[in-house]
């Protein structure tokens, strides 16, 4: 990992909890949700509950533990509410945490341009079938 | 309640989202909305005199198969395979699709479908193309997102399949 002086981390940090909107989520050997924080809310996940099966409580989380890899990667999911959120999962000591950020952003301006873009071939399709 | 997981996959525009759409909420739009990244719809359906609820990963098309982001398959139980009647190369990169997907969800039962069946006149592919997929082991299932006609057979199909494997 690259080594960066501390004011550059902490200012990291705090831009990412300005922008990102973080919540997290640990989830046990056993599948179960261990403890969880940061704004969930914003993510419409409330009523977690220590102990239950991740799997019956984040709909999203269904199918992925345990997790056969060091890491996952699911980008711009999109929330219940309306947010898309870049998910995170990684194995730690005490199981797998579960890292949500929000891409809302970056998100609607992909999916402004890729509209375009298939619009565009949409468009020569049917003219391709017009000649 | 047993709980399943479906990817819905191929190019863009041939109607992921209108499938699902029609499935869950059973309505449609011929506005065309691309999907960034995934959306997941959740229907509980009854099968075998038990409920199943199906997670429904709608994710978005992609010119290239190299850009199918894999770890949105991570722990499907069945993949939905679509195609576009009315655009034949939609067909054939469903194939290329399905040696990319069985890479990380070998043994998930999935099905094709040639959606758009209600486009009669600018239907462009031929029954031997159908065929061919048929030839090679491939449920293929016809289905229009607009008038419903094979939708929820689709879908229910796979689900019953994923319980059986």
């Amino acid at each position: 990992m690259i080594e960066v002086p501390v004011p550059i981390r902490d200012f990291m940090l705090a831009l990412t909890f300005e922008t990102r909107s973080p919540a997290y989520l640990l989830v046990g050997e056993d599948n179960a949700v261990v403890e969880w924080g940061g704004n969930l809310g914003s993510y419409n996940i409330t009523g977690l509950q220590k102990d239950v099966d991740v799997d019956q409580q984040i709909y999203f989380l269904a199918g992925l533990f345990p997790l056969e890899d060091n890491s996952i990667f699911l980008p711009s999911v999109k929330m219940d509410g309306g947010l898309y959120a870049d998910v995170y999962l990684f194995r730690g000591t005490q199981g797998t945490w579960v890292l949500l950020l929000d891409a809302s952003a970056a998100t609607i301006e992909q999916r402004r341009l890729q509209q375009k873009a298939h619009d565009l071939g949409l468009q020569v399709i049917e003219l391709e079938r017009e000649d | 309640m047993i709980q399943k997981k479906i990817c819905m996959l191929g190019t863009f525009a041939v109607g992921k989202t209108s499938l699902v759409r029609r499935f869950v909420e059973s309505i449609y739009s011929d506005e065309y909305h691309t999907t960034v990244g995934v959306k997941i719809d959740k229907k509980v359906v009854q099968l075998d005199e038990q409920e199943v609820m199906l997670l429904l990963w709608d994710i978005q098309g992609e010119e290239s198969v190299q850009d199918l982001r894999r770890s949105y398959l991570r722990g499907a139980a069945g993949y939905l395979l679509v195609a576009d009647g009315t655009r034949r190369d939609t067909l054939y990169r469903t194939r290329a699709i399905q040696t990319v997907v069985q890479d990380t969800v070998a043994l998930a039962p999935f099905l094709l479908l040639i959606n758009k069946s209600d486009l009669t006149e600018a239907w462009s592919l031929e029954e031997r193309e159908i065929e061919e997929m048929k030839d090679k082991g491939w449920q293929v299932i016809r289905t229009s997102a607009k008038t419903g006609v094979g939708v929820e057979e689709a879908f229910l199909t796979l689900a019953q399949k994923m319980l059986e494997t």
